[in-house]
């Protein structure tokens, strides 16, 4: 080892700008690595994007973050940062939280930034206790201090740093107050780490560190202390890391199933531990994780008592409100009131007269962008199959998914209003109540929320999901709400059939949530879905104004996620949908056709019709639409741009389109398109968050079958009352019926009742 | 008469290529992006602010640590 280079390196950590990556005795450059842990809709993330200078997104509600992010601290470039999801203790229930806890033990993290609400000190501190045993660095960021002022409390912090031993900073993440000296203090206790690790001149010894930061946990009693030092000596005969030694025995002794898979302990030791842990358990007459976890709450208890001066208890504008908008019989109706607004405003009124202006003007035929290219191309002589390819079918195709932007920016600003403020987290608590009687919880709704913008992340929040069961329940119907995707499908057929109808977007919304909760009832009758019903407990955050910023980002990102897709994946598949409507075998001869029935699309779209003949959708460009839906949903409107020749028409009227659809067919079509499998990324998340090709092929083929089910059964019973049935029609028409009334049977029926063998996909 | 053709399709010509080029640079991003894992990315709404998805840390995307874990 060099040592010149090594006191050369650290002389540059004194001087000037301050290097916080140091030389190890191996010659490495050890960068510092700070993680920022706490319980979920603690400030965590806002904290991250303070310090790093990202743009994570923040919701008001908990399960946001779900993977860990990492950024490169603004002031010093040299530390990493990591926001890791919230937890609320270090025996994790739930994926995301075993990401956290896997991350704080597995990865050489140099100190812990801990983020405690104050308003919550009691629950907060839960987490600190168990994050303080893990040996690593810590300091305790006491966030939203600004609140807790204007309500009248007051927080000793010297006395809280001393009780925990740790040092504690006040912080406002959102006003962006305290981070440097949170920042400083981190990176203070960082640098006494590990000598093993370190020649920074602040660096202590390593037996002298373990010295200082090692001995009994403040926060459990004499006696479980000495169980807990019993154990340490049992483990140190084992090759494990010797900083996190502690903390692994206390979560032993509270029977952390997680701990003894990890550590594989001999069968010896196992049972010596086993042992000691009965010994307690029988004299307090509780298991162990109980003694444990009720040592921990003494200790939080007596702490806030001393440490917190709180002021007379008043109501707070947000129990005012939540008296209202969680009352037990107003909360449903509100609910259906604010979503119905919200897409009533968003596809109906302000929107259609946005999408109005798009439509005939950017994308009009008077002085849009199809005018512009069109007579561009034939001023320079382009080929008249150049041009029917850009302007009938990449403008036609990819103007028809923009041109439903203003909409969808409108739904996505209201959306982030709802988050933003914090009603969304009181959506999940209201329906938890109904969700039960269907045997999902509330948690599920929280994915579901998610796939209103898309499907993806809405599958990836599946993992908030403790339940395995009613995880992959959560998974096979989260795309049965409409995703933003949907959006463009369902203002063009509102508007061309169905004159903007205000019911349209409504009714497919909240069928979406009845399908979902029907399909809770059915799923739970079969034996992989049978659980014992999680509870639910979940927070409910203060209401707040939402941050311009964070609506303005929340905006931004789907938005351009959507643009992004609409030049990428809908501009191929519209070049794709225009050659093969516009080349087939005419006459004899292979080349561009004069009619779309002679093309090569027609010729695939005629075969796979018959499928939807009894869905009322028998016409090859419905059938071609739906197959390229499964690229993306937006397709659809593209699709049926080039094939109903929209280009050729007058901005917005898609004559063409509403001469092809009664109002039953059009209805059925868009039912069908709404819950059946989703676009190609969002079955790929499937496919990654079940883990089980048997089990996306159920979820698939469930998604499919409930799509052709509604459809086939609205269309068919519809039917009757439209009128004009015969032959063929009458026996679906009965069908119908008999497939609506089994379905009721299914749903109702008691499930030691049902007559046929349970299906059983547990083996994998 | 090669010359003749060129210029009575100097347009088509012109226009042609830059459509085969815009095409071609969307596919190979596409296979990239798909290479990298990062296939659901560009559509999660997310994914513009995500580091993950950026590759600031290496360029694994959620959807692939998904898959390795």
């Amino acid at each position: 080892m060099n040592s010149f280079k090594v006191k050369l390196h650290n002389v540059f950590a004194k001087k000037g700008k301050e290097k916080t990556d140091y030389i190890t005795a191996d010659g490495q450059t050890h960068a510092l690595k700070i993680a920022i842990a706490g319980n979920q809709n603690s400030g965590k993330t806002t904290l991250f994007n303070a310090l790093t200078g990202a743009v994570q997104y923040i919701g008001n509600w908990p399960g946001v973050t779900i993977e860990k992010k990492e950024g490169k601290l603004k002031s010093n470039k040299d530390v990493t940062v990591t926001d890791l999801p919230g937890i609320y203790s270090l025996s994790p229930y739930s994926p995301e939280e075993k990401v956290s806890r896997n991350y704080l033990i597995e990865e050489d993290i140099d100190a812990i930034l801990n983020i405690v609400d104050s308003t919550n000190l009691e629950r907060s501190l839960y987490l600190t206790t168990q994050l303080i045993e893990i040996g690593i660095p810590l300091v305790v960021c006491l966030n939203l201090t600004d609140v807790i002022k204007k309500q009248g409390h007051v927080i000793d912090t010297q006395k809280l740093s001393e009780r925990l031993g740790v040092p504690v900073v006040c912080i406002s993440a959102l006003k962006g107050t305290g981070l440097k000296e949170a920042v400083d203090t981190v990176l203070a206790e960082a640098r006494k780490k590990g000598a093993n690790l370190f020649h920074h001149p602040d660096a202590l010894p390593t037996d002298l560190y373990l010295q200082e930061h090692s001995g009994d946990s403040l926060f459990l009693t004499d006696e479980l202390n000495e169980k807990v030092r019993a154990i340490e000596v049992y483990l140190k005969t084992l090759p494990i890391d010797y900083l996190h030694s502690h903390f692994f025995a206390v979560k032993l002794l509270e029977r952390d199933g997680l701990t003894f898979d990890r550590l594989n302990l001999p069968a010896d030791i196992k049972q010596k531990i086993t042992a000691l842990i009965e010994e307690i358990e029988k004299k307090y007459d509780d298991s162990g994780d109980g003694v444990v976890i009720s040592a921990r709450y003494t200790f939080i208890e007596a702490l806030k008592k001393e440490v917190v001066k709180e002021a007379p208890k008043k109501v707070s504008t947000t129990e005012k409100i939540d008296r209202v908008l969680t009352h037990k019989i107003f909360a449903l109706p509100i609910f259906i009131v604010v979503m119905f607004a919200v897409y009533y405003v968003s596809v109906t009124t302000v929107g259609t007269i946005a999408n109005d202006f798009v439509n005939e003007g950017i994308f009009g035929s008077d002085w849009g962008l199809p005018k512009v290219i069109s007579d561009g191309l034939t001023a320079i002589n382009t080929a008249d199959w150049l041009q029917s390819l850009i302007v009938d079918g990449i403008v036609a195709g990819v103007g028809a998914v923009l041109g439903f932007l203003p909409q969808m920016l409108i739904l996505f600003f209201f959306l982030a209003i709802l988050e933003g403020c914090g009603y969304m987290s009181r959506i999940a608590f209201i329906l938890d109540k109904i969700f039960r009687k269907f045997g999902l919880s509330g948690k599920s709704f929280i994915p579901i929320l998610i796939g209103t913008g898309c499907g993806v992340p809405g599958i990836m929040a599946s993992r908030t999901v403790e339940n395995d069961a009613d995880r992959r329940m959560t998974i096979m119907t989260t795309t049965f709400i409409p995703c933003s995707a949907k959006l463009p499908v369902i203002a063009l057929f509102a508007g061309a059939i169905f004159n903007n109808a205000w019911w349209v977007a409504v009714s497919v919304y909240f069928m979406g949530i009845a399908v979902i909760l029907l399909s809770g009832l059915l799923l739970k009758k079969l034996k992989p879905f049978k659980s014992a019903q999680a509870p639910y407990i979940t927070e409910l955050p203060s209401y707040r104004f939402p941050s311009v910023k964070n609506v303005a980002l929340s905006i931004w990102e789907r938005i351009s996620s959507f643009v992004k897709k609409a030049g990428t994946i809908i501009l191929l598949a519209t070049i794709f949908v225009w050659f093969t409507s516009s080349f087939g075998v005419e006459d004899g001869k292979f080349g561009m056709v004069e009619d779309a029935e002679n093309s090569m699309l027609a010729a695939i779209g005629n075969v796979i019709k018959y499928l939807f003949y009894p869905l009322g959708f028998a016409d090859w460009r419905s059938s071609v639409a739906t197959v390229t839906g499964l690229i993306a949903k937006e397709n659809i409107a593209g699709t049926l741009a080039i094939l109903f020749n929209f280009a050729e028409e007058e901005s917005g009227t898609w004559g063409a389109l509403a001469a092809s659809y009664a109002p039953l067919q059009a209805y059925s079509f868009l039912v069908f398109n709404m819950l059946c499998a989703p676009c190609f990324a969002a079955i790929g998340a499937i496919r990654r968050e079940m883990k089980s090709a048997k089990w996306f092929w159920a979820a698939i083929g469930y998604q499919t079958l409930t799509a052709y089910f509604y459809s086939f059964v609205i269309y068919r019973i519809g039917s009757v009352f439209v009128g004009g049935l015969n032959g063929l029609d009458i026996a679906f028409t009965v069908l119908a019926f008999i497939a609506l009334a089994l379905y009721i049977y299914v749903i109702a029926c008691p499930p030691d009742k049902l007559i046929w063998k349970k299906i059983d996909f547990s083996k994998r | 008469m090669l010359n003749n053709f060129f210029t009575e399709n100097l347009g088509t010509i012109i226009v042609s290529a830059v459509l085969i080029v815009a095409v071609g640079l969307i596919i190979a991003r596409l296979i990239i992006n798909k290479k990298k894992g990062k296939h659901a990315c560009p559509y999660c709404p997310s994914a513009s602010t995500c580091p993950a998805c950026k590759g600031k840390d290496g360029g694994k995307s959620c959807c692939e640590k998904n898959e390795e874990s």
